[in-house]
């Protein structure tokens, strides 16, 4: 490949990406450090779930990690339904 | 063969005659189904078994197989027959090729001439079990499906009758995934997970199971709980083959469940039967919408 056939396709890229990270910045909010509050918060979710064998309750689309739950072979939840990462076979 | 003596190990547990003129469709024949089939067999039960036709025994299905080395490379269904038939030479089999999911109208014909009293599901995909529950549900007959979870960890067995849960209603409240209908691709870069049906699972693993779901077929043709004891509302058993940590927390346990019928199930529920004129509701709807937010000239 020569510089000048690498040239546009270096700027097709940059465009790219560019465009992309504009998409991002308007989906995602910006790092910041947890606040102590929370991260205790978190700890104690965490080792809460690992101690009585529950599922850890997440909200993607919300505050992320939001409390334990107990896991039930067949919940109608899909968060604490034992069995649901299972396929079946025969 | 000697019928009187045939029997002898099994009198004052199970009355054969009761089971002579029943009709049971297996579903699949393969590590799961024949071994339901050689159970009911072994008892008088009339079979119809069905299988995706060219299916035919390989290596790999040898070790979790009913049918051993003698069968490789020969159909399923027949060399299934011939076992059954050396198990009990009386047996009465009807094989049927046929998928069940791609011919499903032929299927539909097949029972409504056969009139089997139940229908033991054992296959292994959702597709095929959704397709065998409404053949099931149009012709009012009751059945008893199985599955084992990977990896061989335990399985679940299902009983629907008539008016009750249906399939549809038990895989929604387990959140079984209900994959759209595959057209066939080629893929040579790695498996497609449609097609990849089967995994790692001891032959005792998927055997525990079947003859769990033979003990519940069993139990449905006889009409009674001789079998099992299991209560009426209970539509689904849940065993766990080994322990397994977050989710089987005793190992040989079962536990069992009633699910209820769901009004929004896509099988049996409220909309189920009159799909065309609640799809005409929804758009009859969707257009007054339309009109209502059209700017005033």
């Amino acid at each position: 490949m020569t510089p000048s056939q690498r040239g546009p396709a270096k700027n097709i890229f940059l465009k790219q990406f560019s465009e992309r990270k504009m998409h991002m910045m308007t989906e995602c909010l910006e790092f910041e450090p947890i606040e102590m509050d929370r991260a205790e918060e978190l700890k104690d979710i965490i080792n809460r779930a690992g101690r009585e064998s529950e599922a850890v309750m997440i909200e993607p689309a919300g505050r992320g990690i939001t409390g334990s739950s107990p896991v039930d072979l067949i919940s109608p939840e899909e968060n604490t339904n034992a069995l649901v990462r299972y396929r079946r076979h025969y | 063969m000697n019928r009187a003596e045939f029997y002898k190990r099994v009198a004052g547990v199970i009355a054969p005659e009761r089971l002579q003129s029943r009709r049971v469709v297996v579903i699949g024949v393969g590590s799961g189904g024949s071994r339901v089939a050689a159970e009911l067999a072994r008892l008088g039960v009339d079979l119809m078994l069905v299988e995706r036709p060219g299916e035919v025994l390989e290596e790999h299905n040898i070790i979790r197989h009913l049918l051993g080395y003698r069968s490789l490379g020969k159909s399923k269904l027949f060399e299934l027959k011939r076992h059954l038939q050396n198990l009990y030479p009386f047996v009465h089999l009807t094989l049927c090729a046929l998928d069940v999911v791609e011919d499903a109208e032929l299927f539909l014909s097949r029972l409504e001439k056969w009139r089997p009293d139940l229908l033991a599901v054992c296959t292994d995909n959702e597709q095929s079990k959704h397709a065998a529950n409404q053949v099931a549900l149009r012709l009012g007959i009751p059945q008893v499906g199985a599955g084992v979870y990977d990896g061989g960890i335990g399985g679940e067995v299902y009983r629907v009758r008539p008016g009750e849960a249906c399939y549809g209603c038990i895989a929604a409240h387990l959140q079984l995934k209900r994959p759209a209908k595959q057209q066939p691709t080629y893929d040579y870069n790695g498996a497609d997970p449609f097609r990849l049906q089967s995994t790692s699972a001891l032959n005792l693993d998927i055997a525990q199971i079947a003859l769990l779901q033979s003990r519940l077929a069993l139990e449905v043709l006889l009409g009674e709980p001789q079998l099992t004891g299991l209560p009426v509302a209970a539509n689904l058993l849940v065993f766990a083959n080994r322990l397994v940590p977050g989710t089987f927390s005793r190992p040989f346990h079962c536990d069992f469940f009633s699910i209820a019928r769901q009004m929004c199930c896509l099988d049996c529920g409220e909309t189920s039967g009159n799909l065309e004129q609640e799809a005409e509701r929804i758009v009859s709807g969707l257009k007054s919408v339309a009109q209502l937010s059209q700017p005033c000239s």
